[in-house]
């Protein structure tokens, strides 16, 4: 009885108005989801121009937020994918669409621009929170008595403040000439963005 | 590193990558794979011989396990009911599953609608199915390429890959596509390619009393159907759109959308 109801009923059959349509497999697939995907996406990008006003065109009134914008638009980057994903009549194999993408596809192509603006984000908040973290390690790492939480996040700062940390007992500043030279790299590219001919004539 | 050890170590590195690269021959697994450049799954329907009694329908679901109840169907008939003043009157109720057995015609939300005898200039069946398009919208736009279309010529769908977002669905310009109630995937008409690639005929074309519907090899000369596409005057559903469709119809009127 139950697999004959649920033989019956077509997706999208509860909220497609059938008037004008009169022929078999006319329905609308494509419903509230879809309208929210673009809402969310709309609070993701506002939020990382409120903070690029502050960190890129220096709006000085923007200073105490354009860091809670930042980490905010990264954080809805995943919830707003959400309305997207619970749309699929598959949810759980929308990974495919990362996993094979087909380039003809405007879903498949956003995709890349979705993760390549994620990428962005990411690296933004890492720039812009790096002088914290590296902070951070040289607080820890002078302070004798360490909390458990504190002990736990002292190794992650140092992963993620993607520097080479010598000694864990005597810390100190690891100079550009100390680092290896795919640090150097890193951490001259954004340097090298405003002033490009000192990327090679430094050294 | 000096710039110009850097320009130079680059020049190296372009230089060896691309020679190394070219030598490489990727070679497409659709070449490999029922690559047959002598077949084109084409179909014909003589809508002159279509009298709307839906067996094609009834053996599609049947032959395809597509939910009987279901609104959903591969193939359907649609019939239209032109009348004098040009108005024109459609409807296929339930894709024509179960043949038209009155003259009420089903106009959904408004209800049914009688056409007066006297009022009708022409009243006619078209039966629908997927065109198979040569450049098809749907394998354009999924986004995981879960539809694809074969060397043959038929578009297919991967079970196991689609994802289920409906994008296939609202690209077809003909409507052919629809979630599969039960394996919830889209779902189209196939030509019936588990039978043909066996040298079976398709389920409709099979089941038609009439012979209205064939199914043919475009490629071949002396297949009747690439010949009644070659020598008759036959039509194909909204060209404009550029898909190129691959079912040809003879006695096509303009009011079939």
């Amino acid at each position: 009885m139950v697999e004959q109801v649920a033989q019956m009923i077509v997706h999208g059959e509860a909220w497609t108005i059938k008037d004008l349509f009169v022929l078999p497999n006319e329905y609308v697939y494509w419903s509230i989801q879809i309208v929210m995907y673009p809402y969310m996406t709309g609070l993701v990008a506002g939020a990382f121009v409120l903070s690029s006003l502050y960190h890129v065109f220096n709006v000085e009134k923007l200073k105490e937020i354009a860091r809670y914008a930042l980490v905010f638009s990264f954080a809805l980057l995943p919830v707003a994918m959400m309305p997207l994903m619970l749309h699929l009549s598959q949810p759980f194999r929308g990974i495919h669409v990362l996993m094979t993408p087909h380039f003809t596809s405007a879903i498949s192509a956003f995709g890349i621009v979705f993760m390549t603006y994620a990428c962005i984000v990411a690296a933004e908040i890492w720039f812009v929170y790096r002088k914290f973290i590296v902070e951070s390690v040289h607080r820890l790492n002078n302070k004798q008595d360490r909390s458990g939480l504190e002990s736990l996040l002292l190794p992650i700062y140092k992963v993620i403040s993607l520097e080479r940390w010598t000694s864990p007992k005597k810390p100190s500043i690891p100079t550009t000439r100390q680092s290896s030279s795919w640090q150097r790299l890193a951490f001259r590219l954004p340097a090298s963005c405003m002033a490009m001919p000192d990327l090679f004539s430094a050294q | 590193m000096k710039r110009r050890d850097f320009l130079k170590n680059t020049a190296v590195f372009v230089a060896g990558a691309s020679v190394s690269i070219s030598a490489l021959d990727f070679i497409d697994p659709k070449e490999l794979l029922a690559a047959n450049p002598e077949l084109r799954w084409g179909f014909l329907v003589d809508t002159h011989k279509c009298v709307g009694c839906g067996f094609c329908v009834k053996a599609c679901k049947t032959e395809n396990d597509i939910p009987f109840e279901a609104n959903v169907t591969r193939t359907w008939v649609e019939r239209y009911v032109i009348k004098k003043d040009g108005d024109v009157v459609m409807d296929s109720p339930k894709g024509a599953r179960d043949g038209f057995t009155t003259k009420l015609i089903d106009q959904n939300a408004s209800g049914m609608t009688l056409v007066p005898e006297d009022e009708i200039a022409q009243a006619f069946f078209v039966p629908k199915l997927c065109n198979q398009c040569t450049t098809p919208a749907c394998v354009q736009v999924c986004p995981v390429g879960a539809t694809y279309q074969t060397a043959d010529g038929v578009v297919l769908v991967d079970r196991t890959w689609c994802i289920g977002c409906g994008y296939c669905i609202m690209g077809c310009p003909y409507g052919v596509r629809f979630f599969h109630p039960v394996e919830h995937v889209a779902d189209k008409c196939t030509f019936c390619y588990h039978r043909i690639i066996k040298g079976d005929n398709s389920a409709c074309a099979q089941a038609c009393p009439f012979n209205a519907r064939q199914i043919g090899n475009l490629k071949d000369p002396n297949d009747p159907v690439a010949k009644a596409v070659m020598t008759q005057r036959v039509g194909v559903l909204r060209d404009e759109y550029g898909t190129k469709p691959n079912v040809y119809y003879i006695g096509l009127n303009k009011e079939v959308r």
